[in-house]
């Protein structure tokens, strides 16, 4: 494998490639390959991985967030 | 402890007010050259306001509640520079909001790593200065006039922590959790400004912290020595335990600074008193 390249999760729907950028826990960090703005956290279905589940509720969102932003910050230190 | 460099605050103040933090804070509003501003060059650019809001809301909707998704899974090759360009456009907005507090997310114990345990991460979150330090921060993070960029209003925040310590809060608690919010990656310069402001000294948070316990904290405010005596002084307190760490340094530093600056102040009215006095008695 070229050391350049990498080999990333890819999970396609709704006619777009959204790429795996991070997983925390059972968290799913996803992003559309042609919008980064286009961004979403879903949960994994341990007994159907190509089942994303939605999150319960916002406090279940923020803290999906928080746990990214942690990971983010101790990264960059 | 100050570092008596030149400062450049100190312009049309009487000299008697220049020595004191009352002029500091008299005129500290937080100039927009401080001001985080939108820039297209790499990974440090400081998003609208707008857009942030935007990023967030369209992720929350896309991941709260509705259907579950059936997706087909594959796997490629990217080049690991475009996937690192990919991800970095696509959390930092949304990790810029929550670090700064912008939109109001309270960043909880469980994410700070205090522990496993969900017990004591929910007493810490509970406590009534984690969640008003937290205000603090998020309440004072403003849009800037041009709309352009957002800024720390750090003149409040220093001021409202003050008030925290004053008021007995443990100065290891408010300081780490400003810390904790004003990352370094993004903020140091304002989190340096706010501990100099609270603890009127002008050597920024690192250097603060070194002095204060010069082994334990050479890493600074961010190490991990810092930062594991501010989660313990949590869960001290989460525990109705006395925290110990090193508050009792830096409240005698605190003490210390306010109490000269009162003290220098009377000073300087008694020289101006005793003179007038004197002319007014016949002295030349």
């Amino acid at each position: 494998m070229d050391t350049d390249t990498i080999e990333v999760q890819v999970y396609s729907f709704d006619g777009k490639d959204y790429f795996l950028i991070e997983k925390i826990k059972d968290y799913l960090y996803l992003v559309n390959e042609k919008d980064s703005h286009d961004m979403m956290i879903r949960k994994e279905d341990v007994n159907d991985p190509d089942v994303l589940l939605p999150l319960d509720d916002d406090d279940e969102f923020e803290q999906a967030l928080l746990l990214l932003t942690r990971k983010k910050i101790e990264a960059e230190e | 402890m100050a570092d008596k460099k030149d400062d450049d605050y100190y312009y049309g103040i009487p000299d008697f007010m220049n020595r004191t933090s009352t002029a500091r804070r008299e005129i500290r509003p937080t100039p927009l050259a401080q001001a985080r501003t939108h820039s297209s060059s790499g990974s440090r650019s400081r998003p609208h306001l707008d857009e942030m809001e935007e990023d967030f809301r369209r992720s929350r909707d896309h991941s709260v509640g509705g259907e579950a998704i059936r997706a087909r899974r594959s796997t490629r090759k990217v080049s690991k520079s475009w996937i690192q360009k990919l991800k970095e456009k696509a959390t930092s907005r949304v990790t810029i909001a929550v670090v700064s507090g912008a939109l109001g997310i309270v960043i909880g114990a469980s994410v700070m790593g205090i522990g496993q345990d969900y017990a004591i991460n929910s007493q810490i979150d509970n406590l009534p200065i984690v969640q008003e330090m937290s205000q603090i921060v998020g309440e004072n993070v403003h849009r800037t006039n041009n709309g352009e960029g957002y800024f720390y209003d750090n003149y409040e925040i220093a001021k409202e922590a003050r008030e925290k310590i004053e008021n007995g809060a443990s100065p290891t608690v408010v300081l780490g959790s400003i810390a904790e919010r004003m990352n370094e990656g993004y903020a140091q310069d304002d989190l340096d400004s706010v501990v100099n402001s609270i603890f009127d000294v002008r050597v920024g948070a690192d250097e603060f912290v070194r002095q204060i316990n010069p082994e334990r904290y050479q890493d600074g405010i961010h190490g991990e020595n810092f930062m594991n005596d501010y989660h313990d002084a949590l869960k001290a307190m989460a525990h109705g335990e006395k925290v110990e760490a090193n508050d009792q340094q830096m409240r005698n530093v605190y003490d210390t600074n306010h109490n000269q600056e009162l003290d220098e102040m009377i000073s300087e009215y008694d020289n101006v008193y005793t003179t007038s006095q004197e002319k007014g008695m016949g002295g030349k």
